[in-house]
């Protein structure tokens, strides 16, 4: 039944392949791209103990691959809603990744006992953002840096933080 | 029965609910789930694959797959998880416990004691969650080599350590006590009465990337045959990705075998095209081509579309299929499409 279709798919495959580099070369150019928005934002925190954050560490978090900090520090995330642009900004300027890429990933760790993707909020208001990391000592937010009160604890901010 | 019931009244619910809320049925006892379903057909009238024997009469249940998942917090440091799933090759009233274990947490450390996953693949951990890996199912030339089986009653330690803000090392070593497996090939029942399993698995972890390395050792004696045989099982995987791309790719190696795959996948938003190439040694010998793509509907709901060849290298030998096509009299070459749909509450 299929057999027709086999030499096709063979060569289409085939040319992805040989095309790999160069596809490459264009991810590479639009990356860049893409970290070039005005947009920035705070991942920050009410609690003064936690210390600055590195790139790399702050990576590590929202990929749920780590959860503490300064090796026993238990780190809680909050998610803002899915329906908010910040979310979509935030996830692709961090990790270069779309919040369905995410969501998929979050399954896998759930699902092995690794973790729980973040607790969401219901809006993205500063607000209640505050009132959260009030109710977690050890949570940390992200927002971008203009809504955010100046006497919270800035960890790092995305993309300028290094 | 129970399973059923309680999959009828819950399923609805979850899926009305918005995002990916899991169920809190306390502060502390969640409740989780996930499922897949496919409709598939192939172009030989042999049976494909193990453990869902996809022929070429198109079938609507062969990749069904339910579960259901309790995570309790019992105090600060020590949680319980059960999981109870249809795999394809169940009936809905007669799921398997897939695990059941209690684990202990301290700083790096951790121990789990109870029915387990074995550790050996990249997607192991979660070998029945549809939405959580890109393809239909998990390649078959590397995640069907041990037959499918994929739990042990024992034992598991890991030390997580981290060599840098950036880098974590696992390493973890397990034993699993004695217990009877068994697998349904077509219409031959194979049991294995297996004395232990020990094994370790290394893996270094960064924001991006996953090398995931393990050993098994496995002492056994198929039934009713009296000669015990042990068999050294090593895997090799690694996962990374950059921007939109993810590229994964697998191997391994056992006395009676040597099995690969490489897969990239690239996400446009919600639509993700991938293609796959895989293939078999020794005791089964295929060459396979996988093109599909994914489609997040929602953030809990996933749809595939798949086109997958595999070549026969030697006529007659099993390859993919569950016994010979030569049985079949067929040809050993076999074309299969799939269309599925995964979700997760």
């Amino acid at each position: 039944m299929f057999k027709g279709l086999n030499k096709l798919i063979w060569f289409l495959c085939r040319s992805v392949f040989l095309a790999l580099p160069l596809l490459l070369a264009s991810v590479n150019a639009s990356a860049v791209a893409a970290e070039d928005t005005d947009v920035e934002f705070a991942i920050f925190s009410l609690n003064d103990e936690l210390p600055q954050l590195s790139k790399n560490k702050a990576r590590m978090l929202y990929r749920g691959k780590s959860k503490r900090i300064s090796g026993s520090l238990k780190i809680v995330l909050v998610d803002l809603p899915e329906t908010s642009i910040h979310r979509e900004d935030f996830y692709k300027m961090l990790l270069g990744k779309s919040v369905s890429q995410m969501n998929g990933y979050w399954a896998g760790l759930a699902f092995s006992g690794k973790g729980s993707p973040p607790e969401e909020l219901d809006s993205d208001d500063i607000k209640q953002i505050l009132k959260w990391l009030n109710d977690n000592p050890n949570g940390i937010a992200y927002a971008p840096i203009e809504s955010v009160p100046e006497e919270v604890n800035i960890l790092i901010t995305v993309p300028q933080g290094e | 029965m129970l399973f059923r019931r309680v999959v009828s009244i819950a399923l609805p619910i979850m899926l009305l609910q918005p995002a990916m809320a899991s169920i809190e049925l306390t502060d502390n006892i969640q409740l989780s789930g996930f499922g897949s379903t496919a409709i598939s057909k192939t172009d030989n009238r042999t049976p494909l694959f193990i453990s869902r024997e996809i022929t070429d009469e198109t079938c609507y249940d062969c990749d069904t797959v339910f579960g259901l998942q309790l995570d309790i917090d019992v105090v600060e440091g020590l949680m319980a998880s059960g999981q109870v799933v249809k795999r394809t090759q169940d009936k809905w009233s007669d799921p398997e416990l897939e695990w059941a274990y209690l684990a202990y947490e301290y700083n790096d450390f951790e121990i789990k004691a109870g029915r387990l996953r074995l550790p050996l693949f990249l997607a192991s951990e979660y070998y029945y969650v549809g939405q959580a890996y890109p393809w239909a199912r998990p390649p078959q030339e590397v995640y069907d080599s041990i037959l499918g089986f994929t739990s042990y009653d024992g034992l598991s330690m890991a030390w997580h350590y981290e060599l840098s803000d950036g880098v974590q090392l696992t390493v973890s070593p397990y034993y699993g006590f004695e217990r009877i497996n068994e697998v349904e090939l077509g219409a031959v029942k194979l049991e294995f009465d297996t004395e232990y399993m020990a094994g370790l698995y290394i893996d270094l972890v960064g924001f991006n990337y996953r090398i995931h390395s393990g050993f098994m050792q496995a002492k056994y004696q198929q039934r009713p045959f009296p000669n015990t045989e042990k068999l050294d099982i090593y895997t090799l995987g690694a996962e990374y990705s950059y921007g939109a791309w993810q590229w994964m790719a697998e191997v391994e190696v056992d006395r009676i075998q040597a099995n690969w795959y490489a897969s990239m996948i690239y996400a446009f938003d919600d639509f993700s095209p991938y293609i796959t190439y895989g293939e078999s040694h020794q005791s089964r010998k295929s060459k396979g081509v996988t093109t599909g793509v994914r489609y997040d509907a929602t953030s809990r709901i996933s749809l595939n579309l798949e086109y997958q060849m595999i070549f026969s290298v030697e006529e007659g030998n099993r390859g993919q299929f569950v016994t010979s096509p030569l049985a079949y009299a067929e040809s050993s070459d076999v074309d299969l499409v799939t269309f599925s749909i995964n979700f997760v509450f």
